[in-house]
């Protein structure tokens, strides 16, 4: 092997592990809760906000061509702030992206499966959710709003 | 000796795996997170509406068994499962508390009676509910239990059970339906205080998966990257 290509390779190496040190410190250090696809779920068709408590919901997502459905065909939704929100999003058609902005809640929504992530909603505010995977010609317009108040 | 060199990263590896949890189904708790913790002190309210402070319970293992009035399948499974299985480790209320506490928010007294009726569970055993619905996610978050609410008021869960100590400190968790004699006694005893050193090594068994992992990564390049040489040498 040549002396230049392995000094590439060994430094591709370092980074690899770096960077998997950096996403355990994340996880653990950090405490940060990552995506969870979840297996056993059968991908609901509807989307719904449910409320367990005045400071617990749970937030069904169901990601269509070109709209997010939050609670029955609406794409906004307000929460109280303090909230913390269980989401659940999957598609309906083809793979869209979630990403909440303002937050650490970035997920991809594939047809078939569930993914879920979990966000205590502490500021008042606007939240626009956006996606972030091309999904066909009305991919810029689709759009959401979780309002905090 | 130099022979066994490679395969002690793999056994750390194969470690980590041996004793990595497992959730079944749901979304499994984070135990780095919550072994070790207290449970809040919350208000429950059992089959006949009595109201106490599940800090009463203070002095004696409690074993909780997150559960549903409702459900059709996993739930009442574990429940018979584990009225099996204490007869073998002595009375409930007597030797340790034994608590089926339900996660539904909308669940009556009404719908813990009628399970507690349903299954025949003796007069140790309490079904439970959180008075307040705000402390019972307190509770839920303690232990870790999420859970994903399905059409007809059923719940996508984690099967499990929760081991806490004389003093409402989370100890062990154990999964499934059904539950092993051996690991349920183990259990009993960490929450009984008597071995502490499993639970201790719990806690770093992640960096002992990733020593074997990093170790044998390391390894195989390193053994790779000689046999290259060597060939390259004789040719």
């Amino acid at each position: 092997m040549d002396r230049a290509e392995r000094n590439a390779l060994t430094i591709a190496v370092i980074l690899l592990l770096f960077f998997f040190t950096l996403i355990v410190y994340a996880a653990k250090g950090l405490k940060i809760d990552l995506p969870t696809c979840i297996t056993d779920v059968q991908p609901f068709k509807e989307g719904r906000l449910i409320k367990h408590a005045p400071d617990r919901y749970e937030l069904h997502v169901v990601a269509r061509m070109w709209y997010f459905d939050f609670n029955q065909g609406s794409t906004e939704i307000e929460i109280p702030a303090g909230s913390v929100v269980d989401i659940y999003l999957t598609s309906a058609d083809v793979v869209h992206g979630m990403h909440i902005n303002g937050t650490t809640v970035n997920l991809m929504a594939i047809p078939g499966t569930v993914n879920y992530a979990r966000y205590r909603f502490e500021k008042p505010g606007v939240y626009h959710v956006v996606c972030h995977e091309f999904c066909g010609v009305g991919h810029q317009a689709m759009q959401g709003r979780i309002v905090v108040r | 000796m130099r022979f066994l060199a490679p395969f002690v990263p793999l056994l750390l590896l194969f470690l980590s795996f041996l004793f990595a949890q497992t959730g079944g189904t749901g979304i499994p708790p984070n135990e780095d997170r919550t072994l070790g913790n207290p449970v809040p002190d919350v208000i429950l309210v059992d089959s006949s509406g009595k109201k106490f402070h599940l800090y009463q319970l203070k002095g004696k293992p409690v074993i909780l068994s997150p559960i549903y009035t409702h459900c059709t399948s996993a739930c009442p499974i574990i429940t018979e499962s584990l009225k099996k299985t204490i007869k073998l480790f002595g009375q409930p209320g007597r030797d340790f508390y034994l608590i089926s506490l339900t996660f539904d928010p909308k669940d009556t007294v009404e719908d813990l009676k009628r399970f507690k009726r349903e299954h025949g569970l003796g007069e140790g055993w309490t079904v439970v509910l959180v008075k307040d619905k705000s402390k019972l996610f307190e509770l839920l978050d303690a232990i870790d239990f999420r859970f994903a609410t399905l059409p007809d008021r059923q719940f996508v869960h984690p099967n499990l059970i929760v081991f806490l100590d004389k003093d409402m400190i989370i100890r062990k968790y154990m999964y499934g339906v059904s539950f092993d004699r051996i690991e349920f006694a183990n259990a009993l005893r960490i929450a009984r205080g008597e071995i502490a050193l499993p639970e201790k090594f719990r806690g770093h068994l992640f960096l002992v998966g990733m020593l074997g992992f990093v170790g044998t990564v390391v390894f195989t390049i390193v053994k790779l990257s000689r046999i290259r040489y060597r060939r390259k040498m004789t040719a």
